[in-house]
């Protein structure tokens, strides 16, 4: 259907890494910003950030565009980090920066 | 009345609210209709009843078993029920009115009995 | 085709294809992809419902539990057992029987010091409730190690495992809800099989095993990613813990209130009496399930007893926390202390379905198998498909085609293979030999890679039919073979009211019949499609004879 070579990779690939920063970063920002107690808000991130990825993929699949999917995924992910690492969230310390 | 006993009733009610809804539909109500088949209800008052049926199931299951087991049961029942009617309408479409009723019956004598 | 508000939005979105099309597609790649990873989730996962059944099958020569003693009794067996086996311990868990899910205590320690005549550091043993002796069945892989398969691929680390496993459900989830988006006639259909008609009647059955149980899948489907969330989300809980601070956590979340370090001041363990009988009024009669001792003989002690889970769909009850030490009751934990904990926890109950009696635990085999016959179906599907398209093109090789078709039927007639043969290896491997338990394990494998050998090297239909029947032989067969090599054969069992190993006899006996049913069918259906002369047409009806049988059987 007109997605072939990189095009489909980076595709795919916008759905599986660019949906799993997503996921991580809407998983990361609840745990930060819910108000429950640390643990119970981490692991509320947890289990809310599957639905996120799948919605992402879905969502990816539904696009078919390379770059409009990398950007709308990734902006927001980008903008949630900022906020966790406003607030005093080691998020790159998890990532090993 | 036991758990297995319960779980019984429960498909047997779920296989008759089947049966209602699937003769309910034009397609599976003309299927009978060629074989000869007839239904004492018009499809509105089939698709009602069934309904009935299935909420009256979910009633029945929470209130012996609780919510979380109770919805449960229920879910589980209507599956095994609907892969009976599915098969019914399938391989043996003139028995699935009898099926119904019949089971419908049962259902009314084990929560007597129950 | 009905096209929603949304489908109009995206497809204008899309050039390629509508919005449908484009989750048609979606859905077509995440089901292939790794439809056979998900094909050996669904089988050995169905089976695992059954697992401590299955256990029992395997160690035939294991009592048949008639009924157990009181907690407090078995308790203190057990903890006998424990003071000589593994003292100044940190930890002892005691599992008590309760019902199917545990037959015979079982204890797990860890910390014990070997200066003190501990046997061993930390260690795991299933004892005699009457005897406090080890009981020491044949060595196998049993019941357990099928369904930790289901999540755990047997040969390879947790580190690649929960990741291909995760990818697997991930892609689970994705194909359940692009379904839903692309089944255009989900009511109209509900009731709708139309066997004999090619790969409409493929469709039909893949729609039949996937609405159905539709609840099911999806509660599956999402308790499976849960299961994994630590492993496939790691970060979460590392930008907010540190990369080391996984375990406090887990602490945090998971450890009872009141738990704290050991003084290293010895002094004696409470008696379990008024500890377990404070329990059993508030629970009931043998209900107490674990009971949890940190730091025994520690001046720091505490028992913690947790309620039986068997009036909860979620994964843990209520725990009580005393002090070890004085025996008074420090902390309550009721089950909903964190609600987030509680959701996850039903979750996770609901997926592995500990609650489940008798017959709740047969539906829940029963919508595991309507989930492995919605993967091998869809499998089937996407052959059928190129199939119909490939026969109209002749001369053409169609690589891909025949690949799937050869992992389709190396996977769905020879994965169940692989099972019967692990039975069979229970039973024929000699009871002493060394590494028994694993070999059990290697004969399922070896066999699965002899039926995908086998596949590969035969006519597509001939092998259908060959290793159907092959499974179905191995399954039906079973019982014979139980009869021979232990004296609990069908008859004593039904004589003796031993319900597990009677159901496991007759289970497997129907899932062999089912599988040479199955080989039947393609067989006359390649006969007479040997008599017709080459009609695209034959194809069709061929195709949908080999449904009827492959669907039903799966």
């Amino acid at each position: 259907m007109g997605l072939t070579g990189w095009r489909l990779v980076s595709l795919i690939a916008a759905a599986l890494l660019g949906g799993y920063a997503l996921a991580n970063s809407v998983g990361i920002f609840l745990a930060a910003f819910l108000p429950a107690s640390k643990s119970d808000a981490v692991l509320a991130g947890n289990l809310v950030s599957f639905a996120v990825y799948v919605a992402a993929i879905i969502w990816v699949g539904a696009v078919r565009k390379p770059l409009r999917a990398w950007c709308v995924l990734l902006i927001p992910a980008f903008i949630l980090t900022g906020l966790c690492l406003a607030k005093g969230v080691d998020v790159l310390a998890s990532v090993g920066l | 009345m036991t758990v297995s006993g319960l779980v019984l009733t429960l498909c047997l009610v779920g296989v008759s609210a089947m049966t209602c809804l699937c003769l309910a539909m034009k397609r599976h109500a003309f299927e009978l209709a060629n074989t000869g088949g007839a239904l004492p209800l018009s499809g509105k008052r089939l698709r009602c009843l069934g309904w009935l049926l299935i909420v009256s199931m979910f009633v029945f299951a929470v209130i012996f078993q609780g919510w979380s087991f109770g919805l449960v049961s229920a879910l589980a029942c209507l599956t095994l029920a609907a892969m009976v009617v599915i098969m019914t309408v399938t391989y043996y479409l003139p028995w699935l009115a009898r099926l119904g009723v019949v089971s419908a019956i049962l259902a009314a004598i084990l929560l007597m009995v129950g | 085709m009905s096209q929603s508000p949304l489908s109009n939005k995206k497809a204008s979105a899309s050039p390629d294809g509508g919005f449908r099309q484009a989750m048609t597609w979606l859905h077509t790649w995440v089901g292939l992809t790794l439809g056979w990873v998900l094909f050996l989730i669904f089988v050995t996962g169905t089976a695992g419902y059954f697992d401590t059944e299955i256990d029992r099958w395997m160690q035939p020569e294991l009592p048949f539990v008639e009924a157990p003693l009181s907690a407090l009794e078995t308790a203190n067996v057990v903890r006998a057992r424990l003071e000589q086996e593994a003292p100044q311990a940190e930890r002892w868990y005691i599992n008590l029987p309760a019902g199917r899910n545990q037959l015979y205590p079982s204890v797990f320690w860890q910390g014990a010091s070997e200066e003190a005549g501990a046997s061993s550091a930390r260690g795991r043993l299933t004892l005699d409730s009457k005897t406090g002796e080890t009981l020491t069945p044949r060595d196998t892989g049993g019941g357990q190690t099928l369904y930790q398969m289901h999540w755990r691929l047997h040969y390879l680390g947790r580190g690649y495992s929960d990741w291909i496993i995760g990818l697997a459900t991930l892609f689970m989830m994705v194909g359940l809800v692009t379904g839903i988006i692309i089944h255009k006639k989900i009511f109209v259909d509900f009731f709708t099989f139309r066997p004999g008609k090619g790969q409409r009647s493929w469709l039909d059955a893949h729609n039949f095993f996937s609405v159905f149980a539709l609840p099911f899948h999806l509660m599956i489907t999402y308790s499976g990613l849960l299961f994994m969330g630590f492993s496939l989300m790691p970060l979460i809980v590392a930008s907010h813990y540190g990369d080391e601070g996984r375990r406090q956590f887990f602490a945090e979340v998971f450890d009872p209130p009141g738990i704290v370090d050991a003084a290293n001041t010895p002094a004696p363990l409470v008696p379990f009496t008024s500890v377990i009988h404070q329990a059993e009024q508030r629970w009931g009669q043998g209900r107490v399930q674990v009971v949890d001792v940190h730091h025994p003989q520690d001046a720091s002690a505490r028992v913690v007893l947790y309620e039986s889970i068997d009036q909860t769909v979620s994964t843990s009850g209520e725990r009580l926390v005393f002090d070890g030490v004085t025996g008074d009751l420090l902390h309550t934990e009721p089950t909903d202390a964190s609600m987030v904990k509680h959701v996850r926890d039903v979750f996770l109950g609901l997926h592995e379905g500990l609650f489940a009696g008798t017959a709740l635990r047969w539906l829940y085999f029963l919508s595991g198998v309507l989930g492995t016959g919605m993967v091998a179906t869809g499998l089937i599907l996407w052959t059928t498909k190129r199939r119909k398209t490939a026969e109209r093109k002749p001369g053409r090789t169609h690589r891909g085609l025949v690949l799937v078709e050869k992992l389709n039927i190396g996977t769905i007639a020879g994965l169940p293979a692989g099972m019967a043969t692990y039975f069979w290896a229970n039973r024929l491997l000699p009871v002493n030999m060394a590494g028994r338990g694993e070999w059990e394990i290697h004969i399922l494998f070896l066999t699965w890679l002899a039926m995908l050998l086998y596949a590969a090297l035969r006519p597509r239909l001939k092998a259908w039919q060959e290793l159907l029947a092959a499974t179905g032989v191995l399954f039906a067969t079973l019982p014979v073979l139980n009869a021979l090599t232990t004296e609990r054969h069908l008859l004593h069992s039904l004589k003796s009211g031993d319900w597990v190993f009677a159901g496991f006899d007759i289970t497997v006996f129907v899932i062999g019949v089912g599988f040479v049913f199955a080989a039947y069918r393609v067989r006359s259906s390649r006969l007479s499609d040997l008599q017709k002369p080459h009609k695209p047409k034959s194809t069709a009806v061929k195709v949908s004879k080999l449904q009827d049988t492959t669907g039903g059987a799966v």
